[in-house]
């Protein structure tokens, strides 16, 4: 059966922006370091479009390995000592389909909520320790 | 049909429990289980905004860590039939004999890095025949220094394949007690794929699994609940079938 390619979309929530650099290093990185260099090579992974305003990233993978890149994902949790939190949104056969998902404004919507409360929660756990 | 995902919390400090649950509410939970909530926590779910967009229910877990079989006893007799969920988070293999045959129990927890060594053949034998669920809190492992997490892998895997192979029920719950140790049903789903190498239980014991259990325990605690089997009818109702 021939590969197909599935477009994920991945926020990034951290106290600071992101570039698109880092987003690529973040997640290909704990995929290389779950799944090794074998695993990583499978799964195809791409980042194919990152918007920093929305700090969404588009990545696309094989579709039968959509799970590991999900899977890497929970493992997440800082970079470079700075808390990080990253979720994913959607699962898309077109990058043209993801990329309307990432922009819509429900979306945004939800991220902005979300990144607004864990950074009131950051700096309220960061201020206790 | 659209999945009702269920998660398990356990927030500590209570002052986090309305960030907990808008957190959940934003990743797509639909159903929420609160371990040992205290009144204030009881408080603020009557309060919550979000009490009209997630369910919530209590769930009582008792850690057998420092309490004997006694405590452990006595806290059951108080509790039961007034929380629909008991869990239990077992330490020694004796223990979680008992309360895999204690029908009072609902669900068995492990250590994260005792799994594989505690849930036996033997346990898992009990809990098929005692009807009891094991749950696995994935929080704990994705939350463990780099050099514990293969170790922890490798014990979850091996206490599921038990727990697949004597057709032991398996609920995968996020189990955080922390915002960021949160994570959306996909994601813990896509992980359970990854413990048991099939994507319909994965996602299974992360909605329909852990559904079925609370729907049979909440007709359990029921006050027209009886016997298995047998409940109380209201007249008018009987009368309305007639």
């Amino acid at each position: 059966m021939d590969e197909r390619v599935r477009y994920v979309n991945i926020r990034f929530i951290c106290p600071h922006q992101l570039q698109e650099k880092d987003a690529w290093y973040i997640v290909s990185s704990e995929v290389r370091r779950l799944f090794g260099t074998h695993g990583a090579a499978e799964i195809g992974l791409f980042l194919s479009y990152f918007d920093q305003e929305t700090q969404g990233g588009i990545f696309r993978a094989s579709h039968k390995y959509v799970h590991r890149v999900r899977t890497s994902i929970c493992f997440i949790h800082s970079r470079h000592n700075t808390p990080l939190f990253l979720f994913s949104e959607n699962v898309s056969g077109s990058l043209k389909k993801a990329k309307a998902f990432l922009l819509s404004s429900k979306h945004i919507t939800r991220y902005q909520e979300l990144r607004k409360l864990l950074n009131n929660w950051w700096e309220q756990h960061l201020n206790d320790e | 049909m659209p999945r009702n995902f269920v998660d398990s919390l356990s927030p500590r400090p209570e002052s986090q429990l309305p960030a907990c649950l808008h957190t959940a509410n934003q990743l797509g939970f639909s159903e929420i289980w609160i371990s040992n909530p205290t009144k204030k926590e009881r408080k603020l779910i009557t309060q919550s905004p979000f009490t009209a967009l997630i369910r919530m229910y209590e769930r009582l877990d008792i850690g057998l860590y420092n309490e004997s079989k006694g405590k452990m006893v006595s806290i059951l007799r108080q509790r039961r039939r007034k929380i629909p969920i008991i869990a239990v988070t077992c330490l020694i293999p004796e223990l979680a004999a008992w309360s895999a045959q204690d029908n009072r129990v609902d669900i068995l927890k492990f250590p994260v890095l005792q799994t594989g060594k505690l849930m036996t053949r033997s346990i898992a034998k009990l809990m098929v025949k005692f009807r009891k669920h094991l749950e696995i809190p994935l929080s704990e492992l994705y939350s463990l220094p780099e050099r514990q997490q293969i170790s922890a892998l490798r014990q979850i895997r091996s206490a599921l394949k038990i727990a697949i192979h004597k057709n032991v029920p398996i609920l995968f719950t996020s189990g955080s007690s922390r915002v960021d140790q949160m994570r959306s049903p996909r994601e813990l789903a896509s992980l359970g794929q990854i413990l048991l190498s099939s994507s319909t239980l994965s996602l299974d014991s992360l909605s329909t699994i852990p559904h079925r259990l609370l729907k049979q325990n909440l007709i359990k605690i029921s006050l027209d609940y009886i016997a298995p089997g047998v409940s109380k009818v209201s007249l008018s109702s009987q009368l309305e079938e007639e």
